[in-house]
């Protein structure tokens, strides 16, 4: 199932190449792959409040966020690194490392963040982006 | 080559030495590091490893640095590599 989304382009945070949007709840949401330096003014962009330097779209329905955030640099194999960090009510709820080459998604694993700071995976057909070659 | 072992423990002590000098500045940045860990998995030539480490800013992560360092059972990257893209890495968090 593919949730309705509500893409909002973050602003600002070109620098750290930080990306942000929302969905109407998580589940089903593909990765929005934003290639935007971010250039518009953080006042143009609707539901996007600047915190702490970073971009962070509005919460939805649910308090549901995610953050992009791209490395700056990109590894010795040219592959770029993302990172998206999920987080519910201001928690971090769930971090995903993804990593493209050439535009290809060739590392991709989700690790759920528990309130006490634990860690754990779910079988993959219940994650949003489900394990590619992991760890 | 390097066994992926052997890889995996120089790459370990390289990063935790780098650690130890972002630390103070991590600080200043109000940031702070998990432990750095390896995960493994996989065998033979679909081996693969990556060392992480979480970032995290008043008690909750914020980021993650995450290296896919051994693939298809041979390292990736070479230990100056990694430490150098650490480096880097660390020298941007906010």
């Amino acid at each position: 199932m593919l949730a309705s989304v509500s893409l909002s382009l973050a602003a600002g945070g070109a620098q750290n190449g930080v990306r942000a949007f929302t969905g109407a709840g998580h589940a089903g949401i593909g990765l929005l792959t934003l290639q935007s330096s971010c250039s518009r003014p953080v006042s143009a962009v609707s539901d996007v409040e600047l915190v702490s330097g970073f971009c962070v779209a509005a919460e939805d329905a649910d308090g549901v966020t995610q953050i992009i955030k791209t490395r700056p640099e990109p590894g010795a194999d040219g592959g770029i690194s993302n990172h998206i960090i999920e987080q519910q009510n201001g928690e971090t709820t769930s971090v995903t490392h993804q990593v493209e080459v050439d535009g290809q998604v060739v590392h991709q694993h989700q690790t759920y963040i528990g309130k006490y700071s634990g860690q754990r995976q779910f079988p993959p057909e219940w994650s949003q982006f489900p394990d590619i070659n992991a760890p | 080559m390097t066994a992926p072992a052997e890889f995996e423990e120089a790459a370990f002590a390289a990063i935790q030495d780098e650690i130890a000098v972002a630390l103070p500045s991590l600080r200043d940045r109000n940031l702070s590091l998990g432990p750095l860990e390896v995960a493994r998995g996989g065998q033979g030539e679909g081996y693969a490893s990556e060392l992480r480490t979480y970032v995290f800013r008043d008690g909750q992560i914020c980021d993650a640095l995450e290296v896919h360092m051994v693939r298809n059972g041979a390292p990736a990257f070479t230990v100056d590599e990694l430490r150098d893209w650490f480096r880097s890495q660390f020298e941007d968090l906010t």
